[in-house]
């Protein structure tokens, strides 16, 4: 029978600024992208909290993205400074986890750069895929 | 009238709870007089069977601490559910999951096998293992199955209060249980404790500068804080800020950071990574390098983070046995 | 989920934008089940008043609590549905958008996936709108000025529409001038009239428009606050000529600083003092300052060096003698003894060798003499006080002179028989003629001084309190040091020792020294080498000097060595005196000397003598001069308990304000500093004189306590605008060794020719040289030297930043040739060229100044290129079509457009195009590939080709041109990086700032109340820039006519009862808006200053911290609904 593609479900956590437009761009420049990722609109990546990230992965998606505007950019001067020390304390900890540090992705990405988000979220979900499911709440009752 | 009937009993428990009860020291005389102590393993005698012939209902209140990681736990503190009026979750194992529950970094196999085959103080030629059935001449023995995870009281059973702490203040206790008899209760779920966290109370918190950058963080274990200033300032993951208060700052005056044990205020969904969120504000590095650097300092995140609230933290366990190793 | 929700959820088709991919019904029928809804309507155009219509009613009759519209992009419409909500009654923040077009049907092909995707954003849209509750938007005013920034033709447009409507406008503009390139151009396509003539008189307007405050030579610096309240920092460079400047130009005629025209090019030049372009606004000059040039600074008493040297080099003389005498009574003698500092890092050295600016010093002071002319004193109003200065060497003659010029009356005392202390008793003839030394204490004594000779400190003389009874209002003591210091070694009084001080001092005053046969002379000061020359000239046969380090560390200045060797004198290094012996006939007649190595240099750096134990070496001698070192003889003066002395046993006074313990007595040169240079002592009697003269005026002498700015390199000039010029040797007295080496000076002077040349071999790296003479032609008294740069502070409602671009660096494509080949020139040079007030006058001409009879003209140099700029430039072809034009219409020459496609898009363009196929230029398609000077065939010898790829013909082809233009692309200005930063604007291709919306929002830009104008945003012509000069102008004009903004309610909030003042948030808030209150140990967030950024709500290890609209509530509610399907 044939083997049914692994789809990967996504979140990705936005800043208004540069990355939802830049992907507000890529929509209005028809660059097409998997429909893996499902976007939410913060002000600023200095308002994700890791608490989201794992949230996310605990409900059920397979990987994160976090993307906000390229260093010296942030509307808010140093919001993504901050999501970026963030995310590598995160990553640290959900390695012990037994979580791959690929399944969550921190990038910068301006409102000009609609190719760069189509391409992340491509190499995201390329990534994930190849990594398979989380489906964390099963692992966690299997190992039980 | 006839006194109320109380019972304690421990899970998987280090028995400081116990402690901490003996430690009401003279307060303990009144609650005597108040009630009748109906079940305490770690003072009194008692048979399974009396608890079973116990009706519903029959006993006011069952403290429970430690936490549930076997079947014979689970069998007792749903037994416990049945009879007793009201449980409290006493302690922090009983509360988060604590100490015991830092067992969730890896799995039961390896526990099983470190402790019985790999420890350097263990001489075990045939490699013998914990067995739940086993005949010793003629005899079946019988070994209640440990859990590959730690789960917290309310993970198992319903829980009507939570006195958190490891071990929970006497003062607590005291009041806690002056609370029941007088039966004017808060309302159920409650956590037994103030709702903002320990630097509300901290002794330190007017000395914490407002601006301050972590380099690296240090660790009690190879350096000595100075006894004044703010833990987190001077750069020991303290997690006050993301703790309770309420403890009566025992560790702080032991010039210890906070290590959690109180678990989350309310507002937090997750202690650790409420914690580690907070600390995006206050360590250094602008390019990737720096900040992995800086991060890497952070020995241990998640025995750091989670010390006593593993398992009631979102992800709950390391799917990995190795959750231990950095 | 609190209950009793009625959600309505509306699904917008966008016509077939989104029904194409996403099947509306099935999406409409899964939001059905989703819980809490209680409406679910789809519709073709949801924000068509029909589809609001829709929403509208629904809330009124279905009574929604929330309503959900899934569509396009919130930043596209949100406002819009929130506005519908408004109307119904409901408050607008019950509102969730959920973006199913640009992140979904457009970018997903497969429709199922897009169908799958746009229920997992209404699903999390649904849950979060679930979580909303009713919010209140903040107004607050806007103010009624604007900003505009860059004042090219797409700010001036900007500026004035607003200024016309009544508002003010400040208009900031980094250059001296308005006008941008615009104003450098010639005639404009596709009408060809002239740029000037249709941009000076919206120049004019600007300078004399009443609202319009302009501030040129600015930067913005930072911009706080938000909209309607922008609090901006705005750094405008010194112009160093006030407004009451005519443009008369005297100033630049008499300025000797030329500097390349960066405005003109083709290696064109301007005056230090210029301005850019006749038209300029404002119209005044400006000068041209890079800071303080290096020989200026070292100088201990901060000549104006490059001043003087640079009207040498114009042949103004007696103008460079005023410049040194500002600051230095004596030239002549300095221009001969100075150690000049100076020249040690002078950057023509960087480039062939320093400048002789000693020397120079020297030619204009001797040129004087010469001539026969006497400096006029400088004689104010006496201001009737008396100070007294003791002692007439360098420090009290230059402390007198400053003293004078200040309208005091000054004696000074003497004590010994002649004036001029060390340069008089110290410095011997040779070195320093005493008619040269007279004539400059004369000068110094015709500022009206009293000299009284013969006149110690002490008994003998006059004392501190005779000189108060005498009426004296401060005293300044200049004492100097007249004693030498002993070496402490057996032997030392023996007949035949002698120390230096005296030796010279009896050489000097009384022309006669004692002198030996072989003479020793100890140490390697100047003092030592002067000692030696001396000897050498009262007869010595062999003088040596003994010195325990080597020449490196021989304080001596290096020239006077040299001229001692010259002249026979033997240097002995690394040996110590330690014992003078006598000989049999009981005389002196050997000295006995430890060897000497090198250690570790001590704290002056110099490194430290060690001895090497048991090696000695001896000399025959029978004269022995000491000069090791010099004290000050203040043995009367200590007996008052007031004065004291250093452990170095000089006298203690303060290092900045000189004062010594007695009021209103200071002291200055050697006493205080211990032994120095002639220059070093004037500096310090310098400061003690400014030091008496605030004594006197009852000022606080702590200003001088004020540490003078650090020293700092200057940007290292262009040396290739000045041929290398090796520095001019000057003629020496041949020496005769042996007997009789005359008493004549040594050194002689420039002559006028080799002064000129030597002068002009300066760089004036300090942009202008300081010399003032401008301040001398503007008779507006116009010009002022001190001026200082300023910073505005200034509160606006609205920003326009029209900050403009650059043309493309063509050296960046060096198969041009651009740089190699003179004449091959960029499209701006040409602008120039050809331009009637250009360097060539209009003319069109190669660099030998011939008219081209062939002209190629390049399109897209940089422009459609992937490795530089891939984008058009929209400009190019439409520029080169006219520089053909002009070409053809000036010179009749040949013309070759060289073009991948002609882009003649706007109006009036491509008739101008067919204009030009009629006026017989040669088009060829085919980007030229390269332009060259090598030669494939004998008719091509020595001329440029130009090759490319005819790609009509599909053939190569090599055309001949005697002039190549390069028509630029256009680029984003190098610092539009900080310019992005300071307004936090994006950007886009390498640069240009992004606009709102590419086509529905091309002026505004994220940032509300910042907009956008000109080619800032991209590549623009004339027209467009001045349309959205308007455009940004209108945009800013809505906000300020509104009165208020509302702000969006995304503010933090910190809930007290959970709050325990962790102060995290304090530390993670970039904007300083949230403050901690230790009396109620808790943190709150100051409204006004919160920008919604979340960071505090985020980083809050408590949860206390959150964010209106973006609650942690909502935003996990909406992370469950995006994974719940």
């Amino acid at each position: 029978m044939a083997q049914e593609r692994f789809e990967p479900r996504l979140v990705g956590f936005l800043c208004r600024w540069c990355s939802y437009t830049g992907a507000d761009l890529a929509g209005t420049s028809r660059i097409e992208y998997p429909a893996n990722l499902a976007t939410i609109r913060v002000m600023c990546t200095g308002r994700v909290d890791p608490t989201f990230v794992v949230k996310a992965l605990v409900d059920g998606a397979d990987g994160v993205l976090i993307a906000g505007c390229h260093p010296g950019d942030c509307h808010y001067g140093e919001g993504n400074y901050k999501a970026q020390r963030r995310y590598w304390l995160l990553m640290n900890l959900l390695l012990q986890f037994g979580i791959e540090r690929e399944r969550v992705r921190l990038e910068w990405i301006s409102a000009a750069e609609g190719d760069r988000f189509a391409r992340v979220v491509r190499e995201l979900t390329e990534t994930v895929r190849t990594l398979g499911p989380l489906r964390w709440k099963e692992r966690v009752e299997v190992v039980a | 009238m006839a006194k109320p009937k109380v019972a304690f009993y421990w899970c998987a428990s280090c028995g400081g709870c116990e402690e901490a009860v003996v430690d009401l020291a003279e307060g303990i005389l009144p609650i005597v007089d108040a009630v009748e102590i109906v079940l305490w393993p770690v003072a009194l005698d008692f048979k399974l069977e009396d608890v079973r012939g116990w009706k519903p209902g029959d006993v006011a209140v069952a403290f429970i601490n430690g936490s549930v990681r076997s079947a014979d736990h689970e069998m007792w503190v749903n037994l416990l559910r049945e009879k007793c009026g009201l449980v409290v979750a006493f302690g922090s194992c009983a509360h988060l999951g604590g100490i015991p529950g830092l067992a969730n970094c890896t799995t039961r196999d390896r526990i099983l096998e470190n402790k019985y085959l790999r420890a350097e103080t263990v001489v075990n030629p045939q490699s013998i293992l914990p067995q739940l059935q086993t005949r010793v001449d003629g005899h079946e023995l019988e070994l209640p199955e440990l859990w590959n995870t730690v789960r917290r009281l309310d993970q198992v059973i319903d829980v009507d209060y939570y006195l958190p702490g490891c071990a929970p203040p006497p003062a607590s206790i005291a009041t806690a249980v002056q609370a029941i008899l007088s039966g004017n209760l808060p309302p159920k779920g409650s956590v037994l404790a103030p709702e903002k966290s320990l630097c509300e109370t901290c002794p330190r918190n007017r000395a914490k500068p407002e601006q301050f950058t972590i380099q690296q963080f240090r660790r009690i274990a190879t350096s000595v804080p100075d006894p004044e200033k703010c833990f987190l300032a001077e750069g020991y993951a303290c997690l006050g800020p993301a703790t309770r208060g309420g403890c009566g700052e025992r560790c702080i005056r032991g010039n210890m950071p906070c290590r959690g044990c109180f678990g989350p205020t309310p507002d937090a969904l997750d202690q650790g990574t409420k914690f580690l969120a907070a600390l995006g504000a206050v360590t250094a590095g602008q390019t990737q390098e720096e900040v992995a650097t800086v991060a890497a300092t952070l020995a241990d995140p998640l025995g750091t983070l989670y010390r006593f609230s593993l398992p009631s933290s979102l992800l709950g366990r390391s799917v990995s046995d190795k959750g231990a190793e950095r | 989920m609190k209950d009793g929700n009625q959600i309505g959820v509306y699904i917008c088709h966008c016509g077939t934008n989104i029904a194409r991919t996403v099947d509306i019904q099935e999406v409409a029928g899964f939001a059905r089940s989703l819980p809490g809804v209680a409406v679910v309507r789809e519709y073709k155009y949801m924000c068509s008043d029909p589809g609001q219509a829709l929403i509208k009613e629904d809330i009124k009759s279905e009574r929604l609590t929330h309503v959900v519209v899934a569509s396009c992009s919130p930043l596209m419409h949100e406002e819009t549905f929130r506005g519908a909500c408004e109307d119904a009654g409901l408050n607008r923040f019950l509102f969730q958008m959920s973006n199913i077009r640009e992140q979904c049907s457009w970018v997903h092909h497969e429709r199922s996936e897009a169908t799958e995707k746009a229920k997992r954003l209404i699903a999390a849209a649904v849950r979060r709108v679930a979580q909303h509750r009713p919010l209140l938007r903040q107004e607050v005013p806007v103010r009624g000025e604007a900003l505009v920034v860059g004042a090219g033709i797409a700010g001036i447009e900007a500026a004035l529409r607003l200024a016309d409507s009544g508002r003010h406008v400040y208009l900031v503009e980094k250059e001296s001038s308005i006008g941008g390139h615009m104003a450098r151009f010639d005639k404009t396509f596709p009408t060809l009239d002239c740029a000037a003539c249709i941009l000076t008189p919206k120049m004019v307007t600007v300078g004399q428009h009443p609202n319009i405050t302009l501030l040129t030579l600015s930067a913005v610096e930072e911009v706080k606050g938000f909209v309607g309240n922008f609090h901006v920092k705005v750094h405008q460079h010194a112009r160093y000529v006030t407004a009451d400047c005519t443009g008369c130009g005297e100033c630049e005629k008499v300025c000797p600083c030329v500097h390349p025209n960066d405005f003109d090019l083709l290696g064109s030049t301007r005056k230090a003092i210029y301005r850019s372009f006749p038209q300029a606004i404002p119209n005044a000059y400006v000068i041209e300052k890079r800071g303080v040039p290096m020989c200026e600074e070292t100088c201990p008493i901060h000549t104006r060096t490059q001043g003087y040297v640079n009207l040498i080099a114009h042949g103004d003389f007696t103008g460079a003698l005023k410049v040194i005498r500002d600051v230095n009574p004596f030239p002549a003698s300095l221009g001969r003894v100075c150690h000049h500092p100076c020249e040690d890092r002078c950057q023509r050295g960087y480039h062939d060798e320093s400048l002789a600016i000693c020397a120079l010093k020297r030619f204009v002071a001797d040129r004087e003499i010469e001539l026969g002319l006497s400096p006029e004193p400088v004689r104010p109003e006496p201001n009737g006080r008396k100070v007294a200065v003791v002692g007439s060497g360098p420090a009290g003659l230059t402390g007198a002179y400053d003293l004078a010029r200040k309208g005091y009356a000054i004696t000074i005392f003497e004590k010994y028989g002649k004036p001029g202390g060390l340069m008089r008793t110290g410095i011997p003839p040779f070195r320093l003629p005493r008619e040269i030394l007279d004539r400059e204490v004369a000068h110094v004594l015709a500022h009206g001084v009293e000299l009284r000779l013969n006149t110690p400190l002490g008994e003998s003389g006059v004392t501190i309190e005779s000189l108060k009874e005498d009426g004296f209002d401060a005293i300044l003591l200049a004492l100097g040091t007249t004693k030498g210091r002993d070496l402490g070694i057996p032997g030392e009084h023996l007949v035949g020792v002698v120390n230096c001080l005296d030796y010279l001092r009896e050489a000097n005053l009384h022309d006669r020294a004692e002198t030996g046969r072989r003479v020793a002379v100890v140490g390697g000061g100047n003092a030592a080498v002067d000692a030696a020359r001396t000897a050498l000239r009262h007869g010595a046969e062999n003088v040596m000097i003994l010195y325990r380090r080597t020449r490196e560390e021989m304080p001596a200045i290096g020239a006077e060595i040299e001229a001692a060797k010259h002249e026979g004198v033997e240097l002995h290094f690394l040996v110590n005196p330690v014992e003078l012996r006598v000989g049999p006939s009981g005389r002196l007649n050997r000295v006995r000397c430890q060897k000497m190595r090198l250690g570790q240099p001590d704290e002056g750096g110099r490194r430290r003598p060690i001895p090497i134990d048991g090696e000695y070496v001896e000399f025959e001698i029978d004269q022995v001069i000491l000069a090791i070192s010099q004290l000050p003889d203040l043995d009367f003066l200590v007996k008052d308990k007031d004065f004291d002395l250093t452990k170095w046993a000089t006298l203690r006074a303060d290092p900045y304000t000189c004062e010594t313990g007695k009021l209103g007595v200071f002291a200055a040169g050697d006493a205080v500093t211990g032994p120095s240079t002639v220059v070093e002592a004037m500096a310090s009697g310098r400061q003690a004189a400014t030091a008496v003269d605030l004594y006197l005026h009852g000022e606080d002498l702590d200003i001088l306590r004020q540490e003078s700015h650090r020293p700092q390199e200057l940007p290292l000039m262009d040396h290739v605008r000045r041929p290398d010029l090796p520095r001019k040797p000057r003629a020496r007295i041949p020496v005769n060794h042996g007997a009789g080496i005359s008493f004549e000076e040594v050194e002689r002077t420039f002559t006028r020719e080799q002064a000129m040349e030597e002068a002009a071999r300066c760089l004036v790296c300090g942009g202008c040289s300081d010399c003032r003479i401008c301040s001398d032609a503007c008779d507006r008294e116009a010009i002022d030297h001190l001026m200082a740069d300023t910073v505005h502070e200034l509160d606006v409602g609205a920003i326009v930043v029209a900050t403009g671009f650059e043309p493309y660096d063509v050296r960046k494509l060096p198969r041009y040739g651009y740089g190699r080949h003179d004449d091959v020139i960029t499209a701006l040079e040409f602008e120039r060229m050809c331009h009637a007030s250009g360097p060539t006058g209009g003319r069109i001409t190669t660099k030998k100044g011939e008219a081209p009879k062939t002209v190629a003209i390049l399109h897209c140099i940089g422009s459609r290129d992937e490795s530089h700029l891939e984008y058009c430039s929209r400009v190019c072809c439409m520029y080169s079509l006219k520089f053909a034009h002009l070409v053809r219409e000036h010179t009749g020459a040949e013309v070759y457009n060289f073009y991948i496609d002609i882009r003649a898009f706007g109006k009036g363009y491509e008739e101008f195009y067919k204009r030009l196929l009629r006026e017989g230029v040669h088009f060829i398609r085919g980007k030229a590939a390269e332009v060259t000077a090598v030669a494939e065939s004998p008719e091509e010898e020595g001329k440029l080709m130009v090759v490319a790829e005819d790609t009509l013909l599909g053939i190569t082809r090599r055309v001949p041109a005697e002039l190549v233009i390069l028509s630029a692309g256009l680029a984003p200005r190098k610092d539009s990086s900080d310019v992005a930063h300071v307004f936090s604007l994006g950007c886009a291709q390498g640069g240009f700032f992004l606009e709102k919306h590419p086509k529905l929002a091309p002026v505004d830009t994220p940032t509300e109340g910042i907009f956008l104008a000109g080619a800032c945003q991209g590549p623009k012509d004339i027209p467009d820039s001045v349309a959205q000069g308007s455009a940004a102008a209108a945009g800013a004009l809505v906000l300020m006519d509104r009165g208020k903004v509302v702000l969006e309610p995304i503010r933090a909030v910190i809930r007290e009862e959970r709050c325990g003042g962790c102060k995290l948030c304090v530390a993670s808030c970039p904007f300083g808006a949230v403050e901690y209150d230790a009396e109620r140990s808790i943190s709150r967030v100051v409204r006004e200053l919160c920008h919604g950024c979340g960071t505090c709500a985020a980083g809050c290890p408590s949860g206390a911290a959150t964010q209106e609209n973006f609650e942690d509530t909502q935003i996990l509610a909406e992370i469950e609904g995006a994974l719940a399907v």
